[in-house]
């Protein structure tokens, strides 16, 4: 190109207009580190970030040392909370893959503004990729036949409560291509299978249940993995009914024992905020049950004394006690319980709610409760190494970290 | 440390461009940029750093004996040692372990009867860089013995020269003759320096934005059971790593040229859109240039090249391939890739050739893209079982297993959007646009030539800076690991 005497200042303007956005740009994360400029929401990512590494001086400890202050600047660099919004967004408004980097790739976007949790494995099990083998179905029948028996010889039942993922439940919200495939029995068909043919442990599967009750509106979150209050609540009449079955009489309340509001417009779910778009994809009409006066009212306190050992916040032992009746339950569970526990309260005199998917024996003795109930979460309960899970029950009371919500 | 990661980008990098030219006098620069180069490399790599640098002493010395040695069969000695000391260096790190574990196999397997005992192996680590190290070696030596260039009086030029961070890792595989020069002069323009920030931009955009965006598929589908792939995911995997891999690697490239602008120097471009050539002899001319360069000139022309009988040439052609194959990886699947593609250089010289050229354009586009395509699957694939898996379902040949995996669990729109942006930007569409608007300024009055200049040269600064930050918001949303479960 002939260059034009304008064009070559022309050209020395764009260049040094150009370098010097360029070391504004290079230098502006390191800059917030002391200015604090980025002015974005923190991001959710329910992890600690890295911690500066500390120094050992050996070849070893070097190596170790500089890896971790990368990890350690990848966490913390000045405008990562902006930069990562960006892309979440971009990549949300743009390419609407559900996709928002690292593990948020597993948030699938169904139909509507429908979410789901669908890790590799968990889509693999949908469209009938991955099977259990023999030796762990007999791992998880010597597990819960275990437990059982352990409870046997001390009075107590058993009861083990399955609450199905959303796409169990809802199928047809998900994109056409896996929802076209989720024909094959699953990992949960052949368990139930198997345990039947093999043991007489109490099992729950909650999804004819739900199946049935998401005919009088939707009964899981759109955009969060749970079940919303009138999912919970149908699952509470049959877990309770289960429990009458197995030699504990108690009627479950009815939803006129309740006053039902409806939240036009909440706070978005869990895959919302994965994906980061907790702006663009708010929870709606999402139902709320509360107690009407007429019921006895209940104490609902944490005890995180009662397996001591660190917690995440929020997760820590609950007790709900009601003076008005009787019964006591320990329940181990994970996070769909939550929303069981103001509708179980109503029917017995004291739950401990322990909220990991493994025992704690010193606990049940102590309490010595009625019924201990397990809730494994269908996608928790296919994956869940049952060797792994009986070796934690022997490690009673040590330190493990909860691995469910 | 890598280029695409935000302690690169946003720590490492704004700290060596601020001191750089801070600094007065050439060498007091090359002596900054080994320091930091030092450093680059030992964030990596602590564990090797003193062994690289022992050798690169070692070659250092040997450079000077051989630069100032008079009697030929003494010169031949030193460059000798110092070859066999380079390549005995990748040879023990890259290839001993496999070599062990593949003779291993043998007397586990068919030479079982023979009651060996397995040969020890012990947990031999792979320096990073260490092919690239060893080929900056070796052409030092090499183009000091040949006359081409002297031997650097201060071992700290050499170490530089090898040790230089933006082609350590992943090159272009630079000459001695073509840098040394550079060591002892060269200027950081305004011109330059822009220049290199727009070559970062957009290989860093090229590796972040579209091959980062087709290489998860790719990943998956790679990963899958044989059993579960079908003919169109063989077909989807295979094309997304044929972007991948060109994006990535010339993405890396770019970046490495455009440091080396911002630093004064120049390095050999390593590709020139491989993607378009009509045959597979013009595909190793346009593909990771300076790898092809280096044997061409260090190994295919002393073995005799083309000056022999056409029988030597073939054969010479076949060892330069096997090489080649066996410098990607310590494995059998690179070898065979390579000598794959060997295969199809000697046939290119016989009639095949001819029928080849003869074909209509639009078709020789088609072969040498098929053959290149069909060598990634070879060169991707982790053993031959897997690769026959691949190449049988994309033949159609293959029987379906009980469950396959389903197309659109893969298809993304982001893939789609890489797959379509490689597609374009592999052909010289940038170049053309560039030359055509500057043709047509050319044929305007002066002062829209000069408006003309002046909003092409904007929006070229603005697209830079564009694409700078996409990719930072994409780098950053690859540190973003959110969990469904709290985890400590």
């Amino acid at each position: 190109m002939t260059l034009f005497p304008s064009a070559e200042i022309l050209r020395r303007r764009a260049d040094i207009g150009l370098i010097a956005v360029f070391f504004i740009l290079v230098w502006l994360p390191c800059a917030d580190t002391f200015l604090h400029l980025d002015r974005a929401a923190a991001t959710q990512e329910n992890r600690l970030p890295a911690t500066f590494p500390k120094f050992h001086p050996s070849l070893a400890g070097i190596g170790k040392f500089l890896a971790g202050t990368e990890a350690y600047f990848a966490d913390h660099f000045g405008f990562r909370r902006q930069l990562v919004r960006w892309q979440q967004r971009w990549q949300w408004k743009i390419f609407r893959d559900a996709q928002g980097g690292g593990n948020a790739r597993s948030v699938l976007a169904g139909k509507g503004d429908w979410l789901f949790f669908a890790e590799p494995r968990t889509v693999n099990d949908i469209i009938g990729a991955m099977r259990f083998t023999a030796a762990e179905l007999e791992g998880w029948r010597t597990l819960l036949t275990g437990r059982r028996d352990w409870l046997r010889e001390r009075g107590i039942r058993y009861l083990l409560v399955i609450p199905p993922d959303k796409q169990s439940i809802y199928p047809e919200h998900l994109p056409d291509w896996l929802a076209d495939r989720t024909g094959p029995p699953q990992r949960l068909d052949q368990f139930l299978g198997y345990m039947r043919a093999h043991s007489d442990v109490p099992i729950l599967d909650l999804r004819a249940t739900l199946l049935d009750a998401k005919k009088s509106g939707d009964i899981y979150l759109h955009t969060d993995t749970h079940w919303n209050a009138r999912g919970a609540f149908a699952a509470y009449r049959r877990i309770v009914q289960e429990i009458a079955s197995l030699g504990l009489p108690s009627t479950p309340l009815d939803a006129e024992a309740f006053d039902i509001s409806i939240a036009a417009k909440g706070p978005a779910g869990d895959l919302a905020q994965m994906m980061g778009q907790e702006g663009s994809l708010p929870e709606k009409n999402t139902p709320s049950f509360s107690p009407k006066p007429s019921l006895p009212p209940t104490r609902l306190r944490m005890e995180p004394d009662l397996v001591p050992k660190k917690w995440t916040p929020g997760t820590e032992p609950r007790v709900i006690e009601n003076p008005a009746t009787r019964g006591k339950m320990v329940m181990f569970h994970d996070s769909f319980a939550q929303h069981l526990f103001l509708f179980l309260g109503q029917n017995f005199g004291r739950i401990v709610f322990v909220w990991q998917p493994h025992w704690n024996k010193p606990v049940i003795e102590r309490e010595k409760p009625d019924i201990v109930v397990d809730d494994i979460l269908q996608r928790v309960l296919i994956f869940l190494n049952p060797e792994d899970a009986r070796k934690d029950d022997e490690r009673t009371g040590s330190e493990i970290s909860p691995a469910a919500k | 440390m890598v280029f695409s990661s935000p302690f690169f980008l946003f720590l490492f990098l704004p700290i060596v461009l601020t001191i750089y030219p801070l600094l007065r006098g050439v060498a007091l620069r090359n002596l900054f940029l080994l320091v930091v180069s030092l450093i680059f490399y030992g964030w990596g790599e602590v564990g090797f750093l003193f062994l690289l640098l022992g050798s690169t002493i070692a070659n250092w010395f040997l450079g000077l004996r051989v630069d100032r040695e008079q009697d030929p069969a003494k010169r031949k000695r030193a460059v000798t040692l110092a070859i066999v000391l380079n390549i005995g260096l990748l040879v023990f790190f890259k290839y001993t372990g496999p070599a062990i574990a593949g003779i291993n196999s043998l007397l586990g397997g068919p030479l079982a009867s023979l009651h060996l005992p397995q040969i020890p192996v012990g947990d031999i680590r792979l320096p990073i860089g260490i092919s690239f190290f060893t080929f900056h070696a070796l052409s030092y030596v090499m183009d000091i013995y040949r006359r081409k260039s002297s031997a650097a009086q201060n071992p700290a030029d050499t170490a530089l020269y090898i040790f230089f961070f933006p082609q350590l890792v992943a090159g272009p595989i630079l000459r001695w003759s073509a840098i040394a020069p550079q060591l002892l002069k060269r200027a950081v323009t305004r011109g330059g320096f822009a220049e290199g920030i727009r070559r970062f931009a957009g290989g860093l955009a090229k590796k972040v934005i579209i091959a980062n965006a087709v290489a998860l598929p790719a990943d998956q589908i790679f990963k899958l059971p044989d059993s579960e792939l079908t003919p169109v995911l063989a077909w989807f995997a295979t094309l997304c790593y044929t972007v991948q891999i060109y994006f990535d690697f010339s993405g890396y490239s770019d970046m490495a040229v455009g440091l080396g602008k911002m630093f004064g120097f120049t390095f050999i471009e390593n590709f020139d859109h491989p993607y378009v050539s009509q045959s597979v002899k013009e595909f190793w001319r346009r593909w990771h240039i300076s790898l092809s360069s280096w044997f061409r000139d260090y190994l295919y022309i002393p073995l005799g090249g083309n000056r022999c009988s056409e029988r030597r040439n073939m054969l010479n052609l076949v060892i330069v391939f096997f090489l080649c194959g066996l410098w990607h990886g310590a494995s059998w699947t690179f070898v065979v890739w390579g000598l794959y593609h060997g295969a199809f250089l000697v046939l290119e010289r016989t009639r095949f050739g001819s029928l080849v050229e003869k074909m209509p354009r639009i078709f020789r586009h088609g072969y040498a893209l098929l053959a290149v395509l069909v060598g990634w699957v070879l060169f991707r694939a982790t053993s031959f079982p897997q690769a026959l898996a691949f190449l049988s379902n994309m033949i159609g040949v293959a029987t379906p297993g009980a469950v396959t995996q389903p197309l659109s669990r893969y298809v993304t729109h982001e893939s789609v959007f890489a797959l379509v942006a490689g597609a374009i930007f592999a052909t010289p569409v940038i170049a053309w646009l560039k030359s055509t608007l500057s043709r047509a300024a050319n044929r305007l009055p002066q002062r829209a030539c000069s408006a003309l200049t002046a909003t092409g040269m904007t929006l070229e600064a603005v697209i830079t800076i564009g694409l700078l930050l996409i990719s930072s918001a994409w780098l950053a949303g690859s540190t973003y690991n959110p969990f469904i479960y709290f985890r400590f």
